[in-house]
């Protein structure tokens, strides 16, 4: 155990949408990237939190939005361990509107990589990676949904798609 | 096969009828007519994030250690 190593102490995955509707499980389940010591809980100020997202629709030939879905992953960063480092104390997922036209399903999941440290040994900076995937489908038709991003502990992202 | 929608949204037959549920009960035609402008979508995908000022990451003080 060492600050240097950054590791999820929280969920590594959960639903975010199922059978078109928001999945309790979004109310309860985190991820994070915190430095691998007991008292992990004792990182200070933490900043944020901030977010990125994606708003999706999907009209249909006959004009009809058939599906308008927006999410955000949401996180805090810049908390500090002893004074130093960069964690992400809580990160979490919401679905700000998801509606789904008759025989449309939506299924979207949240899954967390193994954080690691972007930084140095002295000066850790977390890496977060999660996927967002799932899928729109009819009876049919159906298409694949997925987003990577990466999330730094300084507050700073990347979306890889 | 279908040119309407009804006010909920579901398409409706020929007979002004609601399709039912059950793919299994669609015709071939209405099948097709469903696949082609029904189903089938055109998709928008729009990024939205925020983005902050990266902090500074201060090295760990490692004499306050225990």
């Amino acid at each position: 155990m060492s600050w240097e190593h950054v590791i999820n102490a929280a969920q590594l995955a959960w639903k975010v949408i199922e059978d078109g509707k928001p999945s309790a499980e979004i109310s309860t389940n985190t991820c994070n990237a915190v430095p691998d010591v007991s008292d992990w809980h004792s990182l200070t100020d933490a900043q944020g939190p901030t977010w990125v997202g994606r708003k999706l629709k999907w009209e249909n030939y006959l004009g009809i939005d058939v599906v308008d879905l927006h999410f955000r992953v949401h996180w805090e960063y810049g908390a500090r361990y002893r004074g130093g480092g960069a964690y992400i104390p809580n990160c979490w997922i919401t679905v700000i509107k998801c509606d789904v036209a008759w025989g449309f399903d939506v299924s979207l999941n949240m899954h967390v990589h193994n954080p690691t440290n972007a930084g140095d040994e002295r000066a850790p900076k977390a890496r977060l990676p999660i996927t967002v995937s799932g899928s729109v489908s009819s009876p049919l038709t159906s298409q694949t949904l997925n987003w990577d991003y990466i999330l730094f502990g300084d507050g700073d992202h990347e979306s890889l798609h | 096969m279908s040119q309407h929608i009804g006010q909920d949204g579901v398409p409706l037959r020929h007979d002004g009828t609601p399709f039912p549920a059950d793919s299994s009960q669609w015709t071939d035609a209405e099948k097709e007519y469903l696949e082609t402008y029904y189903f089938g979508t055109r998709e928008h995908v729009e990024s939205d994030g925020q983005t902050v000022a990266a902090v500074d990451v201060p090295e760990i003080d490692g004499s306050a250690i225990a």
